[in-house]
């Protein structure tokens, strides 16, 4: 070893150290405090909470909603679909995307990719950040607590930490040993169900283990929104009629999804588990019936699965650190098909697939018991063949691609596909310092540091101050920067075909293509954010969230007009690509209530929020400012949870939605969106507990009021700018639970 | 330029750096603790609510020599935090003596008893051990306040609350007061 090298490992071992003084421990209540203190005052103290770091959720430097597995029950929260939708700031429309069925947007920023979805802090959201469907296919009946963060975190979670995070905890406690069924089945021939066990297998050494399914044809909408429906023949843009009203098939648009989760935990400290989902949508979803074919099996499916292992120790009595290994991969399906104007209504499929291997070794320190550091460093490794461009036959995973006969279409078979293999790295490292300026002011500091092999390097500093004037007061304020990786799918995206013409050199001509971009940059946001908590009697707290953001470098398509000659033999003469273009501010604020009373015989749990979020978007360089898509300035979310002496439990939940920005622009006011009517439903959820035995009857009412409503559609020409909704939905079932 | 100079350190940092942190992980070996607090959270209850119960005259009671007893039935993280109240406080002018009890059968005289979640397959054993003794049963357990301990926690968002199973303790002559009725989920 050269001098050079010693002097390079010195160095590393040095900052090494430095790094690895660094924090974890929740700042659990001291306990000499804890005993001086009422009996009203006890009920005011927080439990610690799980994140990245563990810590008391008033200290944490974020705005942090905390569900647990009793609100989950009580609310009769399936899916994360059903959790989110009672959150402030969230919208989420329905029958909006032919990939992913929903389309959720958290504090203006839309997009099911643009925030994480964590299994006890592991990553089980697309890891190369793809498209999916946030539905039943994240089912909660593993969940002992969800926690949701609202806001930028890239500075402790990295790339796609954009708009939140939502982490789902599961119960390690090995004494719970349980066994549940969940079962349930309603009209539009709904059915859905879940088994879940929990058992010790030797001291210390427990397993979870759980499989959740659902399928569903859904509501016939033809029928609902006739007036949206009416009976069209099928006409190419070249206005050739390829199928008469007669013959065509009846509207549908099914649905299915299925997930698995299995863990071992050993001595609380390790942990080995895996997770998958899938979700099957329907690539009919939300597109106008007269360009848009309902023949049987027109899905796209899309499969993530996760794997993961840590190990969390102590040593030195100050220091803690966790190592894990996890490995996520992404799927579409190769039998997923579309049938529409854009492909003359022809079959075509779609491909893709994505993995990400992540190496992270987090390490903390307790200075003393006012200075908490945290450090980490992360190694990682991804894949990807993005979503391939339309094929016009099934994809044989056998095989590989080049020799299975992929042509651009309108070549006579001549130019051969491009496909995109991508494989590259993303190192960080990151640290953040905890202070206790005194009992009642808390700061934290912090940055990370991403370096990948496609795209610059970032840093990603957040700062947070805390303050408890008195108890029942909290009060926050919070910077923080976030960006969003250009995923594989955005950055070789790839559409559009050839006229089968040639010009005057003998290549095929193309009206339009989409083209890929490999030089995309990530999204970046800058928020500042103001919250505060008050709790005013033992159980009515009331908070509210304040925030600003900036973004920048927003990916948007930008369309060219001069050919290009991207595709040997070919010109293309109208063309589009996504470029970092455009920029964006957001603000917002939200106030939430939230009501707990006891009674003789009863419990009632209440809760109120009501939230506004606006801002405008600059889609191009010298662009106007547009309304921001697929967000409600004003929304109101009500519910109750009812509880009779633990034997009947209801909870109604109203939703009032204001006018939502479709991403249309209004060809009246150019700085505006097309609106989606306000609107108004009713969810309810009511069980009968240990109706037999061990069994609950279960009760759910999805737009109990039968309301025609609308939802913001799609984004391509031939989706519904206002995409109508499901009537209401009545599902019966059981749910059986013993303690083993 | 500074930019260049901060990526190209922090590559020179990361090829030792994993190295070297994973060599440490992988040597370091330990136990973790989780989610203290709650517990911490808990034992102040039972101190605090222990000020709320009037256990019945008994002549070992009333004897200053004799201890407030709290006893721990199982395996529990709260019993250091009990021990923690034990070191520094009193109840009802009384020293606290913290027991940890293996099995049931080993219950002398006790004020409070609280049933760790590994006694679930033996909770109605012990229940109907403690019947008649006008000992506090107290856990923090889903379900075991239904299945007949008096008190039991539970979590609601992030804080602590307890029920109370009023009809168990109406079989006993510990009195309670509406303080603590006030605050609580009612089992009936």
């Amino acid at each position: 070893m050269n001098s050079s090298s010693h002097l390079n490992l010195i160095a590393s071992t040095l900052i090494f150290l430095f790094i690895s003084l660094s924090v974890l421990q929740a700042q659990s209540k001291k306990s000499d405090e804890l005993f001086n203190m009422s009996l009203e005052e006890l009920l005011h103290i927080t439990v610690s909470s799980a994140s990245k770091v563990s810590q008391d959720i008033h200290n944490a430097p974020a705005h942090i909603l905390v569900f647990t597995k009793e609100q989950i029950e009580e609310r009769g929260y399936y899916s994360l679909e059903d959790l989110l939708r009672d959150l402030p700031e969230v919208d989420i429309q329905e029958y909006s995307h032919v990939f992913s069925f929903n389309r959720i947007t958290v504090r203006g920023i839309s997009g099911n990719s643009k925030f994480l979805v964590l299994l006890n802090g592991q990553r089980i959201s697309s890891p190369t950040a793809d498209i999916i469907a946030v539905k039943e296919n994240y089912p909660l009946y593993m969940a002992k607590q969800v926690e949701i963060i609202l806001g930028p975190s890239s500075a402790l979670y990295g790339a796609d930490a954009f708009s939140g995070i939502i982490n789902i905890i599961t119960d390690d406690d090995p004494t719970n040993e349980q066994l549940s069924v969940n079962f349930s089945a309603g009209m539009y021939h709904y059915y859905r169900s879940s088994i879940f066990i929990k058992k010790q297998l030797y001291p210390d050494i427990n397993m979870q283990a759980g499989v959740a399914f659902h399928k569903s044809r859904n509501a016939d909408l033809s029928s609902f929104y006739p007036a949206k429906f009416r009976p069209a023949p099928l006409v190419t843009f070249g206005g050739d009629t390829i199928v008469r009203v007669s013959d065509r098939h009846q509207y549908q648009a099914p649905t299915a999804s299925n997930s698995l989760f299995v863990q071992l935990t050993a001595h609380k400290a390790f942990h080995l588990a895996l997770f998958s989902s899938f979700y099957s949508s329907p690539t009919t979803n939300g597109i106008k019936p007269d360009q848009n074919a309902f023949d049987d099996n027109l899905q796209y499916d899309t499969g993530v699965y996760s794997l993961y292992a840590d190990y969390t120790y102590h040593f030195g009595g100050k220091f803690s650190a966790k190592t894990s290994l996890s490995y996520g991969s992404y799927k579409i399906y190769p039998n997923s098909v579309f049938k529409n104007i854009f492909s003359a209504y022809q079959r075509i499929y779609k491909y893709g697939l994505g993995s990400r291997m992540t190496l992270e070794e987090q390490v903390n320190y307790r200075l003393d018991r006012k200075h908490n550091f945290t450090s980490g460093l992360v190694l990682e490794s991804l894949s990807a063949l993005p979503q391939t461009m339309d094929l016009s036959h099934r994809v044989q995973e056998n095989h590989p691609l080049s020799e299975q006969h992929f042509f651009y279409p309108g070549t006579e078979n001549t130019i051969p596909l491009k496909f995109f293999y991508l494989n590259y790295a993303n190192h960080a490292a990151y640290l953040q310092w905890q202070t206790q300026w005194l009992n009642n002011l808390h700061s934290t500091v912090g940055f990370r540091y991403d370096h990948n092999t496609r795209y610059n390097s970032t840093i990603m500093p957040r700062l947070a101050i805390t303050y408890s004037p008195d108890r029942k007061t909290n009060l926050k304020t919070m910077y923080g920067e976030s960006y969003l990786a250009p995923s594989p799918y955005t950055s070789y995206d790839h559409f559009g075909s050839f006229s089968g013409q040639k010009n005057g050199n003998g290549q095929y001509i193309s009206y339009y293509l989409h083209i890929p971009n490999a030089f995309l940059q990530p999204e970046r946001t800058r928020t500042l954010e103001f919250d505060g908590s008050r709790t005013v009697s033992n159980d009515l707290l009331f908070n509210f969230s304040t925030f600003v953001t900036t973004m920048s470098d927003i990916i948007l398509r930008d369309a060219y007009t001069t050919p290009s000659y991207y595709i040997n033999g070919g010109e293309i003469l109208n063309w589009s690509r996504y470029e970092n273009i455009g920029q964006a501010r957001i603000w917002g604020l939200s106030l939430c209530g939230e009501y707990h009373l006891n009674f003789t015989n009863s419990s009632l749990e209440g809760w109120a929020n009501y939230s506004i979020t606006d801002g405008y978007i600059i889609e191009k360089k010298g662009g106007e400012k547009l309304d921001l898509p697929y967000l409600a300035t004003h929304k109101l979310k009500l519910g109750l949870v009812w509880n009779y002496r633990n034997a009947f439990t209801i909870s109604p939940r109203l939703y009032w939605i204001g006018k939502t920005n479709s991403v249309w622009i209004d060809s009246r006011h150019p700085r505006r969106r097309v609106q989606v009517d306000s609107y108004h439903i009713l969810n309810i959820h009511m069980s009968m507990n240990q109706l037999f035995k061990m069994i609950d009857l279960v009760i759910d009412i999805n737009n109990a009021l039968d309301t025609k409503y609308y939802n913001a559609g799609g984004s391509t020409s031939n989706a519904f700018i206002s995409a109508p909704q499901d009537p209401i939905l009545f599902r019966l079932g059981f749910r059986y639970h013993m303690w083993l | 330029m500074i930019f260049i100079r901060i990526e190209s350190v922090m590559k020179l940092v990361f090829r030792r750096i994993i190295f070297i942190s994973i060599s440490c992980s992988l040597f370091f070996m330990g136990v973790v603790k989780a989610q203290e607090s709650r517990y911490a959270i808990e034992a102040a209850f039972i101190q605090k609510i222990s000020r709320f119960v009037e256990w019945p005259f008994a002549k070992w009671y009333s004897n200053k020599k004799h201890s407030f007893t709290i006893s721990i039935l199982g395996d529990s993280p709260i019993l250091e935090n009990l021990q923690m109240i034990a070191s520094s406080t009193k109840i009802n002018e009384k020293k606290i003596l913290i027991k940890k009890l293996k099995n049931i059968r080993e219950l002398g005289r006790t004020n409070i008893l609280f049933i760790s979640k590994d006694q679930k397959k033996r909770l109605d054993h012990i229940l109907s051990s403690v019947e008649g003794k006008n000992i506090l049963t107290i856990s923090d357990t889903p379900g075991f306040g239904e299945k007949g301990v008096m008190i039991n926690f539970y979590q609601w968002k992030t804080f602590i609350r307890f029920e109370i199973n009023l009809k168990v303790l109406g079989q006993t002559d510990l009195v309670v007061s509406s303080r603590l009725l006030r605050v609580a989920r009612i089992i009936e």
